[in-house]
């Protein structure tokens, strides 16, 4: 078996640190009003958004279960 | 490592040259499109979504990410998918803040929005920077570019009367000189709309030679069964090896590489400025990053997981010594018989343009 050190800790560092630029943009967009909650447009975009981070972190750890117990 | 030459038969270089004459007179048709610079370079600012997403697959997927995905997928497994899955975290940055800067803007480059921003200096500062990047960026893709011909070439060529001897160098200069002469000529609309047409290309030949090597190994489950668990894992080991390892490539690709793709690729940006408007190019932004960018990891690194699945089962089909930067070329002309294989390498080859 792989250690921790090798499978789950470069997702923890690709996900939180990623996820540190990625919360910087969200929060710069909205205060900025780049993105305007007002709009029904832009509230679909702050979602896509939300999506896409989590769409990518959840398929990561799919592929590292996989490759570990499958 | 020994060059390999000559491998593939004469019905490939057949169909390789018969690709490339019909991607140029496809891409050249579209020059009569170009009546003004705005034509020439951002191709009348009116292409839809869905046109624009599948042309930037062609960016993403170049002829060297062929070489270099499928080298890294032989030597590291599936962690060479990294780099297309890891761009994410700028596409706030880059939707509502880079995206309608430079649409709305319509500037005919970066270093000039910074000339409107700040100043003369400012515009001369990034012209500078953009050079060097691009500059290194261009100059990978016709290296690797060479680098998977090479294999198919004689070490000597004769031709009225005169022996040359294929180097590396003088094919990145053939094929820098072709792709210069099909660029000037068509234009943004030509490069748009060869892309969409060799898009589609790079990802059948990807998935063909994917699946092929799945079927040569025995179905999935043998494929998945001859991989080692370590080799299998989506992210490097931590830190080490040095030269590939999840914190660096972290740093150099998920950040410094998707900051430069991104906000300083003009190649990447002026498909962008080509769009109809802000929401569309969000759209094409999104549904390359969440799909595309997935299925291109598939479609460059699959070469060499194959190839490591086929080296286990039947060792010694590949050449022992063989250059991981071969390895592409090498396993598709063992998976493919001829002419296929010439599609094959007549779709990276063609990537370039």
């Amino acid at each position: 078996m792989i250690d921790f050190f090798n499978t789950w800790l470069p997702y923890i560092y690709l996900y939180v640190g990623g996820g540190i630029f990625f919360l910087a943009g969200m929060i710069l967009i909205r205060k900025t009003k780049a993105l305007d909650m007002r709009l029904k447009r832009d509230r679909f975009w702050w979602k896509v958004l939300i999506f896409g981070f989590f769409y990518f972190a959840i398929m990561h750890a799919f592929l590292i279960i996989a490759a570990l117990y499958l | 490592m020994h060059p390999i030459h000559q491998i593939g038969t004469e019905l490939d270089w057949i169909v390789l040259v018969i690709y490339m004459i019909a991607m140029l007179l496809f891409g050249t048709y579209f020059a009569k499109y170009n009546k003004d610079t705005n034509d020439f370079f951002f191709g009348g600012r009116r292409f839809t979504w869905w046109i624009i997403a599948m042309s930037i697959v062609a960016t993403g997927i170049s002829s060297h990410s062929f070489v270099k995905y499928s080298a890294m997928g032989f030597k590291y497994g599936f962690s060479s998918s990294m780099s297309y899955i890891n761009d994410w975290f700028f596409v706030p940055f880059f939707l509502f803040g880079w995206l309608p800067i430079i649409i709305y803007s319509r500037v005919r480059s970066i270093p000039e929005y910074f000339e409107r921003r700040f100043s003369p200096s400012a515009r001369f500062l990034v012209t500078i920077l953009q050079l060097l990047y691009l500059v290194g960026y261009v100059g990978i893709g016709f290296l690797t570019m060479g680098k998977a011909i090479m294999p198919l070439m004689p070490e000597y060529l004769t031709m009225f009367g005169v022996q040359f001897h294929i180097t590396l160098m003088g094919l990145i200069w053939v094929t820098a000189v072709i792709t210069g002469i099909y660029i000037t000529f068509g234009g943004q609309t030509a490069v748009i709309f060869t892309d969409l047409v060799q898009g589609i290309m790079l990802l059948t030949a990807g998935f063909l030679v994917f699946f092929l090597g799945i079927a040569y190994v025995g179905g999935w489950h043998s494929f998945w069964g001859l991989l080692p668990t370590a080799w299998k894992l989506p992210l490097a080991h931590f830190n080490s090896p040095a030269e590939f390892n999840s914190v660096g490539t972290f740093w150099e690709d998920g950040i410094a590489g998707s900051v430069g793709f991104l906000f300083m690729n003009m190649g990447l940006i002026m498909r962008f400025m080509a769009t109809k408007n802000v929401h569309e190019g969000r759209k094409a932004a999104t549904i390359n990053i969440l799909f595309m960018l997935p299925l291109s990891a598939i479609v460059v690194g699959g070469g060499g997981w194959v190839a490591k699945a086929i080296s286990v089962k039947f060792p010694g089909l590949i050449p022992p010594g063989t250059s991981p930067d071969s390895i592409f070329v090498v396993i598709s002309n063992i998976l493919t018989g001829p002419v296929v294989f010439g599609f094959i390498i007549a779709a990276i080859a063609a990537a370039l343009m």
